[in-house]
């Protein structure tokens, strides 16, 4: 069967584009191309620390993580913070390259916004211009202690160890679905960004249109997940308990890092008594 | 809007962490009281979504671009008792994995994020639609006015709560311990550029995306009527709100620190602005005596030793891994 | 490693593409090692290979998607590179010469309806409204999707949807069509039609180039096959 092209379509008429200013789908791309770097874990061998670590039972090391952050959060004794911001460093000093780059200028970032947002009230009278440096420090200490949390303990452990600690299945399992989810949909959201940018050869003159299309196909197609994955379980036999099996830590390990912890802590306390406070 | 760590005290995180518990609940219980496995997985793919909104840049006439937090956007989809559950997901995530936003923050945040933005977005939706029946262009309006005031309110929120951080929370010589801008300074600091740029992001944002899922697939937006929650929360949640505004009064008088080298001379009783002072703003050094009491002078020094050593490593093996940026051509 | 100058069976033909010693790696894992070929006007070439070769990365650099890490790509004598698609004007010529089938149809997809999806390209390319109504009906016809116009493309079957992923790249007029397994999901009667209007296309003196396992479509287009390894060369080409 043969066919006969158009006009238009046989031939090759030069094209020169109208000038248009869509740099949006270009951050975007940018932006969601990165997402799966941010969100495997880093690649090579674990951390020192963090195979030190391994027996220690997840949920035991988040405790940990909220109890760190809380101390450098209220402390008011700079010493103290100056303590963990050593500790953080060395421990980030320690870690594979790969982590290291997902997670220092993360940190190193959110510090130098931390300092910049409180700088016009010291240069306003508002504040001490020490409040400038302690809320960077502090921020860098809490970014990076939760960064490295997150770098050691993969997520499919912290869902067992939410299993293990009889948080509701229904919980644990959405929790689990939006992290597959945001993977997947991300990638969804970057190919028609990818498509969109491919046929964005001219004048887009409905450019929010296309945006909203972009990120209302990306709801649609996460309708059409979320219904196909429940009837994949069901078929498979689910029956709402936690796909996750429980984590397997040991109780010594766990009992010795709460113990450090509540040095930690004890360490707050003493820097706080030394300033007169508390 | 994402509030970090340490601009509020742990005191307010503890506040909205509890707060926000029977909030949580709530929507748990309406959106039902056992999820089954499609909603379970739905409510995951509408957090995933949630958090890919944060990401997405919307481009605004004049060329302009911005991003959307899309409270409003996912009540109106699926209902703000979900929308409260979506976002409340995402934000955990987000704080846990990535570093945005704090971890004692989350409380504030959410309250900020899902609670007041879907509510309030989604009453002043309904209230402008005016019921079933209404014309598209009607329907666009209600979206994006609902969206504007939506995110305006959270916004406002978030200034309060960090306002009121100078007020309550201060060390012995009376400094700010965390936020130090007072009502006066964080509601016109936050308010001006959420009411002219990211109120009208969020407003494009959704009624944009909002058409577009109306358009082609309506059957999966969820019933408003069916996901509809007593206005009584928000009412007294404005309320509220409105009572705590004047405490912006209250900052202005009380302001520490504020008088210029010309007052304060005649403040602090001296014949003349001490010199320091005269000749302007100066560093203090990083490690000030009084910050390092309890350590002695042998430990501070390891300690500097040591942050010195392990920082210069970061530094350079991030400077030594440094290779051209290849680019994705877009 | 496989150095060939494949279009050596059409000497006469200007090359609307050529890849010379190109190597590409996503981020650690490479991809393309070497690779160089080339497709001239009024030919078809399947590149062919196993599974996670780089056929499809191949493809993704000669639309701009991402760029070589080293090696030369030329794109109709213009070099396609880093600093030249950050231009956005030549990012645009370029993807209106060049236009990318997707393998995956649900993410190329994404306007209200099938003819505003065909509409899309030349509506942008500031043609006059009667041009674009002329332009969408004659890909849609081409096609045979003329019944599906205002249906949503998200509701259609695999099949047809790749039939509309195919009229909303061709409505462009490119020169050079690429196309990432371009009969998956297609019944007789799709692959048929698809079939037909590649081999009118390439009649007409544009190139088409294609990542495919079906040896029957590589036949009935007479094309000419590039084989790849899995150690992302080129080892060999008719």
């Amino acid at each position: 069967m043969s066919q006969e092209l158009p006009t238009w379509l046989a031939e090759s008429p030069a094209y020169e584009p109208p000038r248009d200013r869509d740099g949006f789908v270009r951050t975007n791309l940018l932006r969601l191309a990165a997402l799966p770097a941010r969100m495997a874990q880093a690649a090579g061998k674990p951390a020192f620390l963090d195979r030190l670590l391994q027996p220690v039972p997840a949920l035991v090391r988040f405790a940990g993580l909220i109890v760190s952050v809380v101390c450098v959060s209220a402390a008011t004794n700079m010493a103290f913070v100056w303590v963990v911001f050593a500790a953080v460093l060395v421990s980030l000093a320690l870690r594979p390259l790969p982590q290291l780059r997902a997670t220092a200028p993360v940190a190193a970032l959110a510090a130098l916004i931390a300092g910049l947002v409180v700088l016009p009230g010291a240069l306003m009278g508002m504040a001490p211009p020490s409040l400038v440096v302690r809320m960077a420090v502090k921020t860098f200490c809490t970014v990076g202690l939760t960064l490295g949390l997150a770098q050691g303990v993969p997520w499919s452990r912290m869902a067992s160890a939410l299993t293990g600690a009889h948080v509701p299945a229904a919980v644990v399992f959405v929790a689990d679905a939006a992290m597959r989810g945001i993977f997947v949909l991300g990638r969804v959201a970057q190919h028609l960004n990818e498509s969109l940018a491919l046929r964005s050869v001219g004048h887009n003159q409905h450019k929010s249109g296309s945006a909203g299309a972009i990120m209302g196909m990306t709801f649609v197609r996460a309708s059409i997940f979320a219904g196909e994955q429940a009837e994949a379980m069901a078929c498979r036999g689910y029956d709402g308990t936690s796909t996750a099996a429980p984590e397997r830590a040991s109780r010594v390990a766990g009992v010795l890092y709460a113990l450090a912890i509540i040095c930690v802590v004890a360490l707050f306390v003493w820097f706080e008594r030394a300033m007169g406070v508390g | 809007m994402h509030i970090p760590d340490n601009y509020l005290s742990p005191q307010t995180d503890a506040v909205f962490a509890v707060a926000m518990v029977p909030i949580w609940a709530h929507c748990a219980r309406k959106v039902g009281k056992e999820l089954n496995a499609r909603q379970m997985s739905f409510l995951g793919m509408a957090a995933a979504f949630s958090f890919l909104l944060m990401m997405f840049n919307v481009p605004l006439p004049g060329g302009t671009t911005g991003h959307a937090v899309g409270g409003t956007l996912i009540g109106l989809l699926l209902g703000p008792e979900a929308a409260c559950l979506a976002v409340s997901v995402a934000l955990g995530i987000q704080a846990l994995i990535f570093g945005d936003g704090g971890i004692l923050a989350f409380g504030a945040n959410c309250f900020n994020m899902a609670f007041i933005l879907p509510f309030v977005g989604c009453a002043v939706y309904r209230l402008v639609l005016g019921g079933e029946g209404a014309s598209s262009g009607r329907r666009m309006a209600a979206a994006f006015i609902g969206s504007y005031v939506g995110l305006a309110v959270a916004a406002l929120a978030a200034a309060i709560e960090f306002g009121v951080q100078p007020l309550l929370f201060k060390d012995a010589a009376g400094a700010a311990l965390y936020c130090p801008y007072p009502l006066s300074v964080s509601i016109p600091a936050m308010m001006i550029p959420h009411l002219l740029v990211a109120c009208v992001v969020e407003g494009v944002a959704t009624v944009a995306i909002h058409e577009y899922v109306l358009r082609v697939a309506p059957g999966l937006v969820a019933d408003a009527e069916s996901g509809s929650s007593s206005l009584v929360p928000v009412a007294v949640l404005v309320g509220v709100l409105a009572i705590a505004t004047p405490l912006g009064l209250l900052a202005e008088g009380t302001a520490w620190g504020e008088w210029g080298t010309d007052e304060i001379a005649e403040v602090a009783g001296l014949a003349q602005a001490p010199a320091g002072m005269a000749n302007g703003f100066e560093w203090q050094a990083i490690m000030p005596d009084y910050a390092l009491a309890g350590l002695p002078d042998a430990a501070a020094y390891i300690l500097s030793a040591v942050i010195g050593i392990a920082l210069l490593a970061v530094i350079f093996r991030l400077a030594a891994s440094f290779a051209p940026a290849r680019r994705s051509g877009a | 490693m496989g150095s060939l100058d494949a279009a050596a069976q059409v000497p006469s033909s200007p090359a609307v593409l050529e890849m010379d010693d190109v190597s590409f790696a996503y981020g650690e894992r490479p991809a393309l090692d070497g690779v160089s070929f080339a497709v001239r006007r009024g030919e078809a070439v399947a590149l062919v290979g196993p599974n996670g070769c780089g056929k499809s990365t191949v493809l993704r650099l000669c639309v701009g998607l991402d760029v070589p890490d080293a090696g030369t790509l030329r794109v109709a004598g213009e070099r396609v590179d880093a600093q030249s698609m950050a231009d956005a004007g030549f990012a645009k010529r370029l993807r209106q010469r060049v236009g990318f089938v997707f393998q995956d149809s649900d993410v190329q997809l994404f306007c209200p309806t099938v003819r505003d999806e065909v509409a899309f390209g030349p509506r942008q390319m500031g043609l006059s409204e009667d041009e674009v109504a002329q332009r969408t009906n004659d890909c849609l016809a081409l096609l045979g999707i003329e019944e599906l116009a205002d249906r949503a493309p998200y509701q259609l079957s695999g099949g047809e949807k790749k039939r509309v992923s195919v009229a909303c790249v061709v409505s462009l007029a490119p020169d050079l069509l690429l196309l990432d397994e371009p009969t998956n999901a297609l019944d007789e009667d799709g692959e048929r039609r698809v079939v037909a209007f590649l081999r009118a296309y390439v009649a007409a003196g544009h190139a088409v180039l294609m990542t495919t396992h079906h040896r029957d479509l590589v036949e009935a287009l007479g094309a000419r096959v590039v084989r790849m390894d899995a150690q992302h060369h080129v080892v060999a080409a008719d």
